[in-house]
C-alpha cells in the first residue's frame, strides 16, 4: 500500500558508507518474488557524505527560522516545490565537494537494469576542510588551519579560520530551483 | 543512527539489521514505533566499519 511507513523497508534503497566507500543497495525482487539486494559501490575516498533530503531544511520552510529569510519573501517555498536540490547526495572526498543533484536519478543510472554507467557528480573542489553546506545561502563553509607567530611568544600555533567558498555550480543548481 | 524523512529514525545494530522507527509526539509523550526491519547478513560483510546509514525512499511510498 502506497504510504505505509511499515512498507518503507520494501521500497528503501540503503545507502552505506562503509571505510570510504560509499555503498547502494537497492531492492528488487527476485524470480520468486524475494526480496534482494543489489549493491554497487558509488563512490570511494569518501570522508563523509550529507543528503539533503534528511536534513528537513527544504520541507517545512516556514518554521526553519533563517536569517536570510527576513530579506527574502520569495522563492523559499520554490525550493520545496521544484525539488532540484532537495534530493541532492553531496560527499566530500578530499579534494572537492561532489554532489550528485537528484538522487531518484542516481539510484536510476546505478540500477543493475540500466545499460549506462552511474551517473557523474557535479564537482566542487575546494582547498579548505568544508564542514557545512548551506544551500539556503549557497555557500560551502569550512576550516582551515592557519599557523600563527607572535612576538611576544616563544612558540607557534595553529588556529582554525573559517572559509566559505561560493560555487558558481551552487547558483546554477539553485537557479534552476526557482 | 540517523533521523530520516519527517519523522523517522533509522538505527543500524552491532548484529547487522537496521531497524526502523517513527517518532510518535502524541501526548503528553513521545515514543518510539519500530515499524520496520531490515536484516543485512550476507550483505554487509562487516557491520563495525559501516560508519553512516540513510536511505532514500521513492516519492510514490512517501507520504505526502
Amino acid at each position: 500500500m502506497d504510504g505505509d511507513p511499515s512498507q518503507d523497508v520494501v521500497h528503501a534503497s540503503v545507502i552505506f558508507l562503509v571505510d570510504a566507500k560509499l555503498v547502494l543497495l537497492q531492492p528488487t525482487k527476485d524470480n520468486e518474488g524475494a526480496l534482494k539486494y543489489d549493491m554497487r559501490i558509488i563512490a570511494s575516498n569518501v570522508e563523509y557524505y550529507a543528503f539533503i533530503r534528511d536534513q528537513g531544511i527544504c520541507r517545512n520552510t516556514a518554521e526553519t527560522p533563517h536569517p536570510m529569510s527576513a530579506l527574502e519573501e520569495t522563492g523559499t517555498d520554490d525550493i520545496r516545490t521544484e525539488g532540484a536540490i532537495h534530493d541532492s547526495l553531496w560527499f566530500f572526498n578530499g579534494s572537492g565537494i561532489q554532489c550528485w543533484t537528484d538522487t531518484q536519478e542516481l539510484l536510476k543510472s546505478a540500477s543493475l537494469e540500466s545499460q549506462k554507467e552511474t551517473a557523474q557528480p557535479i564537482s566542487i573542489p575546494v582547498d579548505f576542510y568544508p564542514t557545512a553546506i548551506a544551500l539556503r545561502s549557497g555557500v560551502v563553509i569550512g576550516l582551515e588551519p592557519e599557523l600563527v607567530q607572535r612576538r611576544d611568544t616563544q612558540f607557534a600555533f595553529f588556529r582554525s579560520s573559517i572559509r566559505v567558498r561560493w560555487p558558481a555550480a551552487l547558483w546554477t543548481l539553485e537557479t534552476k530551483a526557482e | 543512527m540517523t533521523p530520516t524523512g519527517e519523522n523517522s529514525l533509522l538505527i543500524y545494530t552491532f548484529d547487522n539489521n537496521l531497524y526502523h522507527y517513527i517518532i510518535s509526539s502524541s501526548k503528553p509523550s513521545v515514543q518510539l514505533v519500530q515499524v520496520g526491519q531490515i536484516g543485512l547478513h550476507g550483505i554487509v560483510r562487516a557491520p563495525t566499519r559501516v560508519r553512516a546509514v540513510t536511505w532514500y525512499i521513492p516519492e510514490y511510498q512517501l507520504c505526502t
